[in-house]
């Protein structure tokens, strides 16, 4: 990956907002007359790195996508194919800078809607018609504002610098690339001189400062004050104190891993730093962070009151619960799981294998919940299911109703409401079956579907590491109705969070942000 | 055949058993200036576990050793000598270029300096003298234990030498393949993308079990210089070598009865340091030889871990028959310490002779201990400061998982792991089989670990890096030593490997994980 893309993808993972534009259409991605490359993707869902190659046929043509990327995950270029029913290319658009899309409708009559999200991940829809040679062409595209997260409902806003009424504000003159040693400007009660030369000082000391001490500048609320110092030349260097503490630099740059500071806002002890980088022809990327200061300063994270688990736009973030839940399959009889946010996969943007026999919500369905205990993480599966089918005698699991918490383990329904989680990928992604001892899992049916609770011990289950840590998880219900196959696979991707503790650290966000990058 | 040779290079350096590499590294020259302070800062954190880095200093002098770069960026050994009050370096001594594992050092008052290092599959040694004036010089020359050779093999019946840079063609010795012979080997190697060159005839060199036949290709109408290796059996059948892991680097290929040996320069300065032999089976399966199987593999290097041949019952007693085929690795210089330089006294003190095999179930270990006290989990001892052992994925101080075995009450073994997959420190109870019995002058450990319970050992065919340590504490409470060979396992259906199998473990490692 280049690095503009790489850094175009870690923007759009830090909630940034991204004007610019880059995913686009209309070119063809196939010759027509060749044999298309994507009938086999259907048949394979073990093609899981190509999550989106599906294929939906009609009476007188196929549509299908193919994701060209050479690394799965990656911003790539997709294609859009139509084929005749032989299998024979008739006609394609290119997709480009586009990070995920599924076809969301097909007609008969030739109509076909793509929805994808580009690598700033905003959703859009691409309208295009199959004219009666088989030919395809764009007819519209529009594009939904804002960063969204993975086939997952919108996120709850993180706090903006300017949502609360500000006790005090400095701002920073973008330096356009050049140092600039204009020093910002400050509103609000003046701190004291020691202070800002206490700043300064520490912004002189700090990595990769200049030798020359600058004077700092700043300003205070009622319980805290900040100062802006210089380093090497640059106004980003920020120091925070709160009543009865110590002046320390407060580490915006390092969690946001991010600079171009343009202003800073304090109220109470919540600072909010805002950074602007240039964002191409199509306008700015622009990135805040809020600090608590204190000892230790934590990161303030939008996570709702009694939450214990929550959504925004950079992942599902998860602390420790206080009571646990038990674990037989009933989740909505457990308060335990009343305070974890929902996770639904309910819609056919959800369905990343056979969307041609997938009959809607009723058919397969299901809304996750995760939370974490004290040696364990918790998983809630509330399946929509019409069909219930676990694993039998003459029914190879991989069939059966299951779940898949890729990329390494299943969750096997067995008779009378046992589960199993199976590893079915070593950590190189050779397949194997390997019984994860430790582990807990419970099922049970209910009308319309079934309920699965898991627990999953910290060490058991070896590809879980200890928080603060991260996991990228694609959480997926195999829905089997008896025959041997998978039916349809219906699933969400999830950037999971395990916190210690809300709010979490600064050194804790600083060491996820450094260690997954 | 398009194969990068860079890629080739890796993956056969990862594979290969050094072979008398370190008896053929003969540089022994100073390293640094007498008179000039030290400015090495030597890494004795137990996280560094390649590093080569020891100091042990007595009341008037110290003695250390560290990397030394030599020209062209080639990495040795070198010893140094110092004042103990002024830092400054009195004398010096090297070894290389090659590539040296963990020296141990034992220094006397008197100014003797035993000096051990693991090289490849070995351990050397070597005694040094700090003379009255502060200078190192070798009393004996450096030694290897037991021989690495084995039993002596026969000459090479034939040979042949890949065109470089002093010949355009195939040189080959030895009894040549006759005319039909080299049809069939032609026939072999034509294919509609890569025709037998018509220019270039087929060479080759003959065994009394069959011939290497060196066949130049095309790619597509060029002759582009590439070739492939076909071994005709005097029985007739025709089999072709496909993609041997060393196809770019190989200089010479030897045929000695049905074995095809593979001679790779490593790429020295001094190409004699850095030979490497890999040698295959010619008939089908093509396998990877392994030199010295039968031997013991005395420290670091790479572990075929195969299949247990018969059940194994996890008793503490190791008297299985499987036990009795799987290779063993010891442990027991001063050189595979990792941790304990003073404290240690011997082999009697603590050192280890390993095995591992696996089975349907998971990985199986066979650990007997020396040691002359042992000293078993007791309540309000921390576990750290009681005998056990480790298994460390973690390498050159980068923080991975790490897990221990515990030596607990009425024989049994319990699992736990100490750092999760991020290095952090946990202390988690996994399942497990295991078992220790006392034996004299130490212990035994047999361990089924199940499949999927430590989450770095792979599926077979795959490969993995962890280390097997022992961990000495003759005090209740105090870790004293950690000692143990620094390995890299290929998990294998079976041993040796066959090409197949050994070119997917390359692959892995080359890959990306999930």
């Amino acid at each position: 990956m280049s690095g503009q893309r790489r850094m175009a993808l870690h923007f759009a993972l830090m909630g940034f907002v991204v004007v610019a534009s880059r995913a686009s259409a209309g070119e063809a991605c196939r010759d027509v007359g060749e044999v298309s490359d994507v009938v086999s993707c259907m048949t394979d869902p073990e093609d899981w790195e190509h999550l989106s190659c599906d294929t939906r046929c009609k009476k007188d043509y196929c549509v299908a996508l193919r994701n060209d990327s050479p690394l799965p995950g990656m911003p790539a270029d997709w294609c859009l194919v139509v084929t005749d029913r032989k299998g024979t290319v008739t006609g394609s658009l290119a997709l480009t800078g586009t990070e995920d899309a599924k076809v969301t409708r097909a007609s008969e009559a030739g109509g076909i809607d793509v929805r994808g999200r580009d690598e700033a991940r905003r959703t859009f829809v691409l309208r295009s018609k199959r004219r009666k040679d088989g030919s395809l062409v764009e007819l519209a595209r529009t594009t939904e504002r804002g960063p969204t997260t993975a086939l997952t409902p919108l996120p709850e806003p993180r706090p903006q610098p300017k949502s609360k009424p500000q006790e005090a504000y400095c701002s920073i003159e973008p330096s356009n690339s050049e140092p600039t040693l204009a020093p910002p400007t400050c509103t609000g009660r003046k701190p004291a001189a020691s202070f800002l030369q206490e700043a300064a000082k520490l912004c002189a000391t700090s990595a990769g400062a200049g030798e020359q001490p600058v004077s700092a500048v700043g300003s205070c609320s009622a319980s805290a004050c900040i100062a802006l110092g210089a380093d090497e030349g640059v106004w980003e260097c920020v120091v925070g104190q709160s009543d009865g503490g110590a002046p320390h630099v407060l580490k915006f740059a390092e969690v946001l891993g991010s600079s171009g500071l343009t202003g800073v806002a304090l109220t109470g002890t919540t600072v909010c730093a805002t950074f602007v980088q240039g964002g191409g022809s199509g306008g700015d990327i622009v990135s805040s962070a809020c600090v608590l200061i204190g000892s230790p300063d934590r990161l303030v994270l939008p996570a709702p009151p009694s939450r214990v688990a929550f959504l925004d736009e950079e992942g599902y973030h998860t602390v420790p619960m206080k009571a646990e839940p038990t674990v037989d399959g009933d989740i909505a009889g457990d308060a335990a799981w009343g305070p974890v946010q929902p996770l639904p996969a309910l819609t056919d943007s959800n369905v990343i294998h056979g969307l041609g026999a997938w009959e809607g919500p009723l058919d397969a369905s299901v809304t996750w919940r995760l939370a974490q205990g004290a040696d364990a993480l918790y998983l809630a599966a509330q399946v929509g299911d019409d069909r219930v089918t676990p694993a039998r005698p003459g029914l190879s699991p991989v069939f059966a109703d299951h779940l898949e918490l890729r990329p390494y383990y299943a969750v096997v329904l067995e008779p009378e409401g046992h589960a199993s989680l199976r590893q079915w990928r070593d950590f190189r992604g050779t397949r194997v079956d390997w019984p994860v001892r430790g582990a807990r899992c419970r099922w049970r049916a209910r009308q319309g579907g079934q309920d699965i609770e898991c627990r999953l011990p910290f060490g058991a289950v070896g590809a879980l590491a200890v928080p603060p840590s991260r996991q990228d998880l694609l959480l997926v219900f195999s829905d089997g109705d008896g025959e041997p196959r998978q039916k349809s696979l219906v699933g969400t991707r999830v950037d999971l969070w395990l916190w210690k503790e809300l709010p979490p650290s600064v050194e804790d966000a600083i060491f996820l942000k450094q260690t997954y990058p | 055949m398009g194969i990068p040779k860079t890629g080739w290079r890796g993956a056969c350096l990862a594979l290969v058993i050094t072979v008398a590499a370190g008896a053929r590294a003969a540089a022994e020259t100073p390293c640094a200036v007498p008179g000039n302070p030290s400015t090495l800062v030597c890494q004795s954190n137990p996280s560094y576990p390649r590093s080569v880095c020891q100091e042990v200093c007595t009341q008037g002098f110290c003695i250390r050793t560290d990397e030394q770069q030599f020209q062209a960026g080639k990495r040795g050994l070198c010893v140094l000598a110092l004042d103990a009050r002024t830092r400054a370096v009195t004398g010096s001594w090297s070894l290389g270029p090659g590539s040296f594992g963990r020296p141990g050092l034992d220094v006397s008052a008197s100014g003797m300096v035993d000096l051990t290092v693991l090289v490849g599959g070995a351990v050397g040694h070597v005694r040094l003298i700090r003379t009255q004036e502060g200078k190192l010089q070798a009393s004996e020359s450096l030694t290897f234990r037991p021989p690495l050779e084995g039993p002596p093999r026969p000459p090479p019946e034939g040979h042949c030498t890949v065109p470089g840079r002093r010949q355009e063609v195939f040189a080959c010795t030895g009894r040549a393949p006759s005319p039909e012979v080299v049809d069939k080997a032609r026939a072999a190697c034509t294919s509609p993308e890569r025709p037998a060159s018509i220019q270039k005839p087929p060479q080759g060199a003959c065994s009394a079990q069959g011939c290497l036949t060196v066949v130049p290709v095309k790619s597509g109408a060029l002759d582009a210089g590439e070739w492939c290796l076909v071994w005709v059996d005097v029985k007739g059948p025709v089999h072709r070598l496909s993609q041997p892991l060393v196809y770019g680097n190989a200089f010479q290929w030897d045929v000695r009865g049905e074995t095809l040996c593979a001679h790779v320069d490593g790429g020295c300065t001094n190409r004699e340091a850095c030979l490497r032999e890999l040698c295959y089976a010619a008939v089908p399966p093509h396998r990877l030889l392994l030199p010295n199987q039968g031997s013991p593999l005395e420290s670091d290097g790479v572990y075929f871990v195969g299949p247990a041949v018969s059940p194994v019952r996890v008793d503490g007693t190791l008297d299985d028959p499987a036990w009795a085929q799987a290779r063993e690795v010891v442990a027991e210089t001063r050189a595979h310490l990792l941790y304990g330089q003073r404290a240690w006294r011997g082999p009697e003190d603590s050192s280890v002779r390993l095995k591992l095999l696996h089975d349907a179930d998971g990985m199986l270990l066979a650990a007997r201990v020396r040691d002359d006290r042992v000293v078993p989990l007791a309540q309000g001892v921390p576990a750290v400061g009681t005998d056990h052992l480790e298994l460390d994925f973690g390498r050159n101080g980068i923080e991975a998982p790490r897990y221990a075995l515990l030596l607990g009450a009425d024989r049994k073994v319990s699992l736990r792991q100490w750092r999760d997959r991020r290095g952090r420190e946990v202390d988690w109870p996994l399942e497990s089989q295991c078992v220790w019995a006392s034996e004299d002058g130490g212990y035994a450990v047999e361990c089924r670990i199940p499949n999927g319970v430590i989450f770095f050992i792979p599926a077979v065919p795959g490969p993995s890096w962890f280390s097997v340590w022992v961990s000495d504490a003759d005090q209740p409470g105090t870790q004293e030593t950690l000692m143990g060979p620094l390995l890299t396992e290929n998990f294998v259906s079976e041993v040796p490997p066959t090409l197949q199998e050994a070119r997917s473990i390359e692959q892995q490692k080359r890959a990306r994980l999930p």
